[in-house]
């Protein structure tokens, strides 16, 4: 057992000398899986031997990496959520002249989509920025195309009826018979960048920072230093949304809950 | 009355009025003569009396009269007649008047007279009386004074400082002053009473103070005192003092043990008591057990005694207390004094125990929160901590559950992918049957064409050789010129003739053999052949060819060769007659050898019938000619064609003895192969088998394995993932497939936007049914049967859409057909009603096309 936290710790190093990505104050038990994972895929029997593959085989790296970002996501997920976003937060940030909002670790882009829908509904359209980061290249290239699996715009119908929408989802999207197209007017308030939460720092000032289901892949280290990251990117009063299953550690102080059943926090 | 008796009836009423009237006046005559003093006025009212008696006799008469019925005049007779009497007694009367007035005058003088007499005497007495009246008064207030003077005198004495002794009067006086005097000494008696009664109750104020503020100073300690021992402790230094104590100890029930025990938590100035003792033990134990405080005034000298810098002194009295709460000793105080306790002392002690049992149960309680408080915090800590874990390892499920969702995700991409390969593959493999069925319908017909082609070439062939026939008679005869009339040129001419009509016959019949091949036309029989006979044949009949062109020709037959196969000896002669010619054709110097001998196993693979017969014999035709290039050795065999154009030119020949020589061989179960080296020379070799029962009957199965083959070749797996295709490939214009095909009913009482939606989707290829309004759609969904995808109008007359979504729903086999309502824009509420009735997704009138088939192909998807 000793010795597979030593070989995991030296394939960390390895994929973080190799290619910048830093998995170290990850959750061991999530990455111990998928590298388990992995190695069955490679048909290998120690972490050791898959840290050699991952030097000498720039597929396997890029595969290992692929493996190592979860990209689940969806529009409107957690509906609710969405909701309390809606008639509690948005009607707060009303007054400002201008919104910044900020999706940290954006994924495939649904959520940050499905916020630029609300902030539309809002009429705030005209005033609000997102920004959407993920350190994942490819998956942040998806989510600039705005293209989404046909078969999964039934759930999302749901998903943003259960959030309150307020018009008609399909005024959204275009749809052919294999995939449905975001209309281009949503994405001309979403600026998509690659940012790494890990080792990048604070790029702006947000008044709603939303990181939804990232946090449970960090350690407690981990989690702390992106807290610190969001404290000093939020401004007086901003909020900060988390995943269902995520809690803000009352022990750093700067938030204070605001809907403690949304995940939905507020800076002191 | 009398002037009224005219009236006989009214005097017949007033009768009995007269009668009472006469008894009246009679009573006062007789009254006024027994008033009447004197004789003379006595006689006169007798004789008034008897006057009037006459009278009341006649009027009495009258009135009989008068009552009988009388007449008038009849009376007034009587009445005449009386009328002396009636005189008579007026004159009585004023008789008596006039006696009785002068009897007054007498009276009156007689009265005056004494009047006067009175006057004087009553004088005379107030005179006397002012004189001794004057006298009593001068000596009643001479006495008075004195007497007052005396009183004042006492009451000055008074000390109002001090009323506990007030002097007393002189209560010999007489009279109202003595009276006073006694009131007044029995006022100084209750005031002195009520002084004593007032010195008394200050006093016991003044203790009742003393014990109130002393017990506030203690009872202050109760809520002061966090800790039991603390409070025992300082408790017995501030009480003991107090109490002119010299020595006390707290002692508290621990019930911890199992029997109570009474532990000493606290003292003053004490040194080796005991340090606890159980109920009933000691007297200090029965104070436990009686429930009462217990004071010893006499102590024992051998009792403990109470230690100071000089020495030890025994105390004087000791109280020992119990504590009570809610009729239980909870705790025991004992004080020791030198020099006793004042009753105040112990009324304090009880007075302060009495709230603190109350106290110690406080502290006591305080400290049972505060040790819960400590435990409380300490598992609330310990919660936190579990409550963290317990977080970490939902996210933990959480991130679980996403890269499962991920995985599935994942599985579901390969899923699709291997779906869609498969569908590919069953594309393909379709492709490949209709292509197969293609392939084998062409090559039915190749078949076919050929077996025409070969037939008519035979055909051709017997057509041209009769010709030919005589071409080729006539030149030879010609060239005979037996009558000689030829000129030297004209017989070469013939010669050419004849040799051209001969090359052309050989190809015909090289033409026609191999048509009857293709054409299955040739027969074959299997029969004896003697292999020692047939190869001296053989090299009979080439042994002047080698002569001629002086090359070696060998034939030999190795030991091992079975001496007899059965095959087609004339093809069999024929295929090594084509191979020798093309050997000694294609060889200028050298040698050609013939090798017969027993083919091994391994040299039948690539023959049809491998397997199938026992014996198997291999021809080998060598020869040291040109050779043929490797590239060229697949083509030889092919009919009509040789290495290359100009070898025919100079080798001559058809082109088609290989091709002959194969095909036969095929026919006798055999094969025929070469190999040759360029420049070297060439071997060409037949293997055919012993086939004693003649050909076997074969599967054809030649086309299927081609198939097969294909298909293998095309469902090659692909790389499993591919990279996914670009956003800008995945865009495919105008493909409609998910909406092919599909029903959708159209409700909606709108007939132009039914007749606008009905050409679109029909432009989609959807099967397009409409309805009216709700019921109609219902009507025709249960008409339609199979239905995909229902647009669903909201305001329609008969059922409206609400209601009619609500039945659709209602059927159980419709619970996940996808309906889309139809809303009007303006209508707030519309959406959520049609969601509630169970419509999938909702659209807003005026809708666009395009928003409406996007949502469509969403949820046909």
């Amino acid at each position: 057992m000793k010795n597979e936290e030593l070989e995991l710790e030296l394939l960390l190093l390895a994929i973080y000398r190799l290619s910048g990505y830093d998995f170290r104050n990850y959750m061991r038990s999530s990455i111990l899986r998928r590298t388990t994972a992995r190695m069955h895929a490679e048909k290998l029997h120690t972490i050791t031997s898959l840290t050699e593959k991952i030097i000498h085989n720039e597929r396997v790296l890029d595969d290992i990496l692929k493996d190592f970002s979860i990209n689940v996501t969806e529009m409107f997920r957690d509906p609710t959520f969405f909701k309390a976003l809606r008639e509690e937060v948005i009607p707060l940030l009303k007054e400002l002249p201008e919104i910044r909002i900020w999706h940290a670790g954006c994924s495939t882009g649904e959520e940050a989509y499905s916020m630029a829908i609300l902030i539309e509904e809002e009429g705030l359209a005209d005033r609000t920025k997102i920004y959407a980061t993920d350190m994942n290249e490819v998956v942040l290239a998806k989510a600039e195309s705005g293209i989404m699996p046909l078969h999964k715009m039934q759930a999302y119908t749901k998903n943003y009826i259960m959030a309150g929408g307020n018009k008609s989802f399909s005024e959204y999207y275009e749809a052919d018979s294999e995939v449905a197209r975001l209309k281009p007017s949503l994405k001309k308030n979403i600026v998509f960048a690659q940012h790494n939460l890990v080792t990048d720092g604070s790029f702006n000032e947000f008044h709603l920072i939303i990181c939804r289901n990232v946090l449970i892949y960090f350690n407690l280290d981990l989690q702390k230093q992106v807290f610190q990251l969001f404290d000093e990117s939020l401004s007086n009063g901003g909020f900060l949304g988390l995943g269902t299953k995520e809690t803000a550690r009352p022990e750093l102080g700067f938030l204070e809950a605001f809907n403690s059943r949304e995940k939905l926090y507020r800076k002191k | 009355m009398i002037t009224e008796y005219g009236d006989a009836e009214g005097a017949n009423i007033q009768a009995p009025q007269a009668a009472g009237d006469q008894l009246g006046i009679s009573q006062r005559l007789v009254e006024l003569e027994t008033t009447l003093n004197r004789n003379k006025s006595k006689v006169l009212v007798a004789q008034v009396q008897e006057a009037y008696q006459e009278y009341a006799l006649m009027e009495s008469d009258i009135y009989n009269q008068m009552a009988t019925g009388t007449s008038r005049d009849d009376i007034r007779a009587i009445y005449q007649g009386k009328m002396l009497i009636r005189n008579q007694l007026f004159e009585k009367i004023d008789e008596f008047k006039e006696y009785q007035e002068t009897l007054m005058g007498e009276a009156m003088k007689e009265a005056t007279g004494t009047y006067d007499n009175l006057v004087m005497g009553l004088i005379g007495l107030v005179v006397l009386a002012i004189v001794l009246i004057t006298g009593v008064m001068l000596w009643v207030i001479r006495d008075t004074v004195g007497t007052v003077n005396s009183f004042t005198e006492s009451i000055k004495k008074v000390d109002y400082d001090d009323l506990s002794s007030i002097p007393r009067m002189d209560e010999d006086v007489k009279g109202e002053f003595g009276e006073i005097a006694r009131a007044y000494n029995s006022m100084a008696v209750s005031i002195e009473e009520l002084t004593e009664k007032e010195k008394k109750y200050n006093e016991e104020m003044q203790e009742q103070n003393w014990i109130q503020s002393n017990s506030v100073e203690v009872v202050k300690l109760y809520s002061r005192e966090v800790t039991v021992s603390s409070l025992a402790e300082n408790f017995m230094k501030k009480l003991t003092p107090i109490m002119d104590g010299n020595l006390g100890a707290f002692y508290l029930k621990d019930e911890s043990t199992g029997k109570p025990y009474f532990k000493k938590v606290g003292s003053y100035a004490d040194e080796a008591g005991r340090d606890g003792f159980v109920a009933g033990e000691g007297m200090i134990g029965q104070c436990v057990e009686e429930k009462r405080t217990v004071v010893m005034n006499d102590i024992p000298a051998n009792y403990k005694t109470i230690s100071t810098g000089l020495g030890n002194v025994p105390p004087k009295s000791i109280v020992m207390a119990p504590v009570m709460l809610k009729d239980e000793v909870v705790a025991v105080v004992e004080v020791a004094s030198l020099s006793g306790f004042a009753p105040a002392s112990l009324k304090l002690l009880e007075n302060v125990l009495e709230t603190l049992g109350i106290g110690l149960a406080n502290i006591i309680g305080r400290m049972e929160v505060e040790r819960l408080l400590l435990e409380s915090q300490a598992q609330t800590e310990e919660l936190q901590a579990q409550s963290e874990e317990l977080q970490s390892q939902s996210e933990e499920l959480q991130s679980q559950s996403e890269e499962l969702q991920m995985q599935t995700e994942e599985l579901r991409m390969m899923n699709e992918q291997l779906e869609e390969r498969t569908h590919d593959a069953e594309l393909k493999s379709e492709e490949l049957q209709a292509a197969k069925e293609d392939l084998e319908q062409k090559a039915r017909e190749l078949e076919q064409s050929s077996s025409y082609k070969s037939e008519f070439l035979a055909n051709m062939s017997h057509e041209l050789r009769t010709p030919l026939n005589s071409i080729l008679l006539l030149s030879e005869m010609l060239l005979d010129d037996e009558e000689h009339g030829l000129s030297e040129e004209q017989k070469e001419f013939s010669k050419v003739i004849h040799s051209s009509g001969q090359d052309l016959l050989n190809l015909i019949n090289d033409i026609l053999d191999l048509s009857k091949v293709e054409a299955g036309k040739l027969e074959v029989s299997f029969e004896e052949v003697f292999l020692d006979e047939f190869t001296e044949r053989i090299e009979r009949q080439f042994a002047q060819v080698a002569k001629n062109k002086n090359i070696d020709f060998t034939v030999e037959k190795s030991d091992d060769v079975t001496p007899i196969i059965y095959t087609d000896e004339q093809r069999l002669q024929q295929i090594l007659k084509n191979l020798l010619s093309n050997a000694f054709k294609f060889t200028e110097k050298g040698s050609v050898s013939v090798k017969i001998e027993k083919a091994s196993e391994k040299e039948t693979l690539g023959c049809p019938l491998k397997g199938q017969s026992d014996a198997w014999v291999k021809f080998s035709v060598r020869d040291s000619g040109i050779g043929i290039p490797k590239d060229k050795q697949r083509m030889i065999f092919e009919a009509f064609q040789q290495v290359d154009g100009a070898i025919m030119r100079k080798y001559g020949g058809t082109g088609l003895g290989l091709s002959i020589s194969r095909e036969f061989a095929l026919l006798l179960g055999g094969i025929c192969k070469v190999e040759s080296k360029e420049g070297v020379g060439s071997t060409f070799t037949v293997i055919i088998p012993n086939l004693p029962d003649g050909y076997p009957a074969i599967v054809d199965m030649e086309v299927n394995d081609q198939v097969a083959a294909a298909i293998e070749q095309t469902a090659e797996p692909k790389p499993l993932l591919p990279e996914p295709p670009q956003a800008e490939e995945e865009i495919i214009v105008g493909n409609t497939t998910v909406l092919t095909g599909k029903t959708v009913v159209i409700a909606d009482d709108d007939h132009r936007n039914i007749f606008t939606l009905k050409n679109v989707l029909q432009k989609e290829g959807m099967n397009v049914v409409t309805a009216d309004n709700g019921a109609d759609c219902l009507e025709k969904m249960k008409e339609t049967g199979q239905v995909d995808i229902v647009l669903m109008d909201i305001m329609m007359p008969v059922m409206d859409g609400y209601e009619a979504i609500r039945q659709i729903r209602s059927n159980e086999g419709n619970k996940e057909l996808p309906i889309i309502a139809l809303t009007a824009k303006a209508m707030k509420g519309d959406r959520e009603k049609c969601l509630d009735a169970g419509a999938n997704d909702y659209i807003s009138k005026p809708m666009k096309l395009d928003q409406l088939l996007s949502a469509m192909r969403v949820w046909l998807s």
